[in-house]
């Protein structure tokens, strides 16, 4: 019985053990993707804090917007999730850009820049500063290099950083409590 | 309780009585307003906290919602921070849109441990008050999409002590309101309680004096001056009514007076007839007794008549034979035969004319003696059965020519100390009520006269086998003059005249039954007279 009963241990334990080694696996994909769904959010959050120039709503007469992704997309499903909280307000079309496409204030209202362009960057900057998109990135060092909005990492949380002078040439307008929990590039 | 304060305040002086109704009224109402007022202060103050509060909220809440929205929650509580310019919010606590604590304030000048956990875990979608602190809620939203919520505490405890101040307040303003109560209500009260006091001063005096002249004066033309002219109305009238009872009275007494005197006067006369009543009573009495001494008179000269008779025709008799035989002597023609003869005549008639002399004298002597006894009233020793026979003797020459017959049975031998005249008298009466009333028209009539003693008391029975005496005078007998033989000589006094002497003189009882036609019996009883 005894023998049994120390049988019986041994298996629990190696099923345990196993167990807690997928784990680990999953969590660490897991928190891979819940940095893209927050930041997927906060995509949709912008909609809510920058105002867009006036005659980019008028010209689109109903409210749809692009936001375009250059460069691989990280967010998967988040995106389309995003997609359906707006369905209410407005039409979000997601654009993934190929490097060769063409980029304005009317096909690009918003845009992604993925982590790896990260060294086609200032080629990138230079085609679209005089555009007025919103240029948003977890680049490191986005924001000093042209970008108007950079989501970096601090710690286990995200920072937004915005080049403030470039928001505003770029006509757009943030709300004052956007430019509170951001840090502002001059 | 409230009996006896009712009776206490019911004893009141009506200056006092005033000046506690003002004062109880308006205390009430103060206190009642104040009650109100602070109850709506309360109210109002918790309100107004709750809904600024509920307003703080909403502001916080749209504040943060960047913070929210971008997961910041440093920002979060810096901006939650702000509230620290609020001493009455306790605490503040941020959710972020799954409920799940996003960011706290503490009111750090408050030790909130006292009042336990400030922000739960899960947020509740509540608003409440309770003693301690108002808690508001708020979900903050974009587009109607919850993005989190916010609770909000807020201390009443600075409503409570601004009620506290506005209480003593209150408490203040009430001695001063009851204080200033008293003082107008001590100066105004005179306006109510002058006339009422003077009123009732009037009618102590009135009471006291009995002066019915005093007027109540009028102070005004209120319900109080009705009062005052209804009482000088029935002053008045008990005046006027106090004259006429005292006219009627006076009247009344001297009719009384006169009546009293008229009255008097019978009384007088009444007084002087009966006064005469008895002095002709009185001068019956004694006639009747001189009229029963006066037949005893007869009836003893009657009985003295034969043996004086038989003396004189004795001592006649013998003088005729002395003459005859000084005649024959002086002859000389004596013989010795007539010698003989006259001897003999000379000692029978002697012997007769003596033994005659001697039965009047004791006759006379007997007779003396009940005749005085009679006439007078002293007491003396005597021999009752002697006494008695005497009497008996006495009436004798009353029976003579009657068939009737007296039978004595006395077992009496003692001397005893009496009113004998009385006796006498007592069977005197009797024999002769017998004779007249008793044996009126029957023949072989029979007095029993039975007597004993006992002790010194005398048990005297008297009855006849008379007519009688009938069921309806048996009770009138002893009454003065009352007789059946009115115009015929009967006095009506002798029966009332044996009452009188067995009763009074003798201090006895005497008692009478009759049976019609068979018989009639006095029994009577006289104790022994006390010597001393």
């Amino acid at each position: 019985m005894a023998l049994f009963k120390e049988q019986v241990k041994l298996i629990c334990l190696v099923l345990i053990s196993s167990m807690a080694m997928n784990f680990t696996v999953i969590t660490m994909a897991k928190a891979a993707d819940r940095e893209y769904a927050i930041k997927a959010v906060f995509l949709y959050n912008f909609f809510n804090y920058i105002q867009w120039p006036d005659e980019i709503i008028i010209a689109n007469g109903n409210p749809s917007i692009n936001l375009c992704i250059y460069g691989d997309d990280p967010f998967g499903a988040a995106l389309i999730h995003i997609q359906k909280k707006m369905a209410k307000k407005m039409t979000l079309t997601i654009v993934h850009l190929k490097p060769k496409d063409r980029i304005d204030k009317m096909s690009c209202h918003m845009l992604y820049v993925s982590l790896s362009e990260k060294s086609n960057l200032d080629p990138l900057i230079d085609r679209i500063k005089h555009h007025g998109v919103l240029t948003v990135s977890d680049i490191n060092g986005f924001s000093h290099n042209g970008g108007i909005i950079e989501l970096a990492r601090k710690g286990d949380k995200i920072k937004l950083i915005i080049n403030i002078s470039r928001l505003e040439t770029s006509g757009f307008r943030a709300n004052s409590q956007i430019l509170k929990i951001a840090n502002l590039v001059p | 309780m409230s009996f006896s304060f009712k009776n206490s305040v019911r004893n009141l002086p009506i200056k006092k009585k005033i000046a506690l109704l003002t004062m109880g009224i308006s205390g009430f109402i103060l206190f009642f307003t104040s009650v109100i007022q602070m109850a709506y202060g309360t109210y109002f103050g918790i309100n107004s906290v709750r809904d600024e509060l509920n307003i703080i909220a909403q502001v916080i809440g749209h504040q943060s919602l960047a913070s929210l929205e971008f997961l910041d929650q440093q920002e979060a509580t810096r901006n939650l921070s702000s509230l620290n310019i609020r001493e009455e919010i306790l605490a503040a606590c941020l959710y972020d849109e799954n409920e799940s604590l996003f960011a706290t304030y503490h009111n750090k000048k408050i030790d909130l441990s006292a009042l336990g956990q400030q922000c739960p875990e899960k947020s509740i979608l509540v608003n409440s008050v309770n003693s301690h602190r108002i808690t508001t809620f708020y979900e903050i939203k974009r587009d109607n999409q919850k993005i989190g919520s916010i609770i909000i505490q807020g201390s009443v405890s600075h409503i409570l002590s601004i009620m506290l101040v506005f209480g003593a307040a209150i408490a203040i303003l009430f001695v001063f309101a009851m204080l200033l109560a008293y003082i107008l209500s001590s100066h105004f009260q005179a306006i109510i309680s002058t006339p009422i006091l003077h009123l009732a001063t009037v009618t102590k005096q009135l009471t006291k004096d009995s002066d019915y002249s005093i007027r109540a004066s009028r102070y005004g033309n209120d319900e109080l001056g009705t009062l005052v002219d209804a009482f000088n109305t029935m002053i008045t009238n008990i005046q006027t009514r106090d004259i006429q009872l005292n006219n009627i009275n006076e009247k009344l007494e001297v009719i009384v007076n006169e009546r009293t005197k008229e009255l008097q006067v019978t009384n007088n006369n009444l007084l002087k007839s009966i006064k005469k009543t008895h002095q002709a009573q009185d001068q019956l009495i004694q006639s009747e007794k001189m009229a029963s001494l006066a037949g005893l008179v007869a009836g003893v000269a009657h009985e003295i008549n034969t043996p004086v008779g038989v003396g004189v025709t004795a001592i006649s008799h013998l003088s005729e034979t002395v003459n005859n035989f000084k005649d024959r002597y002086n002859k000389g023609d004596l013989t010795k035969t007539e010698l003989e003869s006259f001897m003999d005549t000379a000692s029978e008639a002697t012997h007769l004319v003596l033994a005659n002399l001697k039965r009047s004298a004791d006759l006379i002597r007997s007779f003396k003696q009940i005749a005085v006894d009679q006439s007078s009233e002293e007491m003396r020793i005597i021999r009752l059965k002697q006494y008695i026979e005497e009497t008996l003797i006495s009436l004798k020459p009353k029976l003579n020519g009657t068939t009737h017959s007296i039978v004595q049975n006395c077992t009496c031998e003692q001397e005893i100390y009496c009113y004998p005249g009385a006796l006498s008298q007592i069977i005197t009466n009797l024999v002769m009520n017998s004779i007249i009333h008793g044996f009126e028209g029957r023949k072989n009539g029979k007095i029993i006269l039975d007597v004993t003693v006992q002790n010194g008391h005398i048990f005297f029975n008297y009855s006849d086998n008379g007519n009688g005496i009938s069921k309806e005078n048996i009770n009138k007998i002893f009454e003065p003059f009352y007789t059946t033989k009115r115009g015929q000589g009967g006095s009506g006094l002798g029966m009332s005249i044996v009452y009188n002497l067995v009763t009074q003189k003798l201090g006895g009882t005497i008692e009478c039954c009759s049976e019609p036609n068979v018989s009639t019996t006095f029994m009577m009883h006289i104790p022994p007279i006390d010597l001393a």
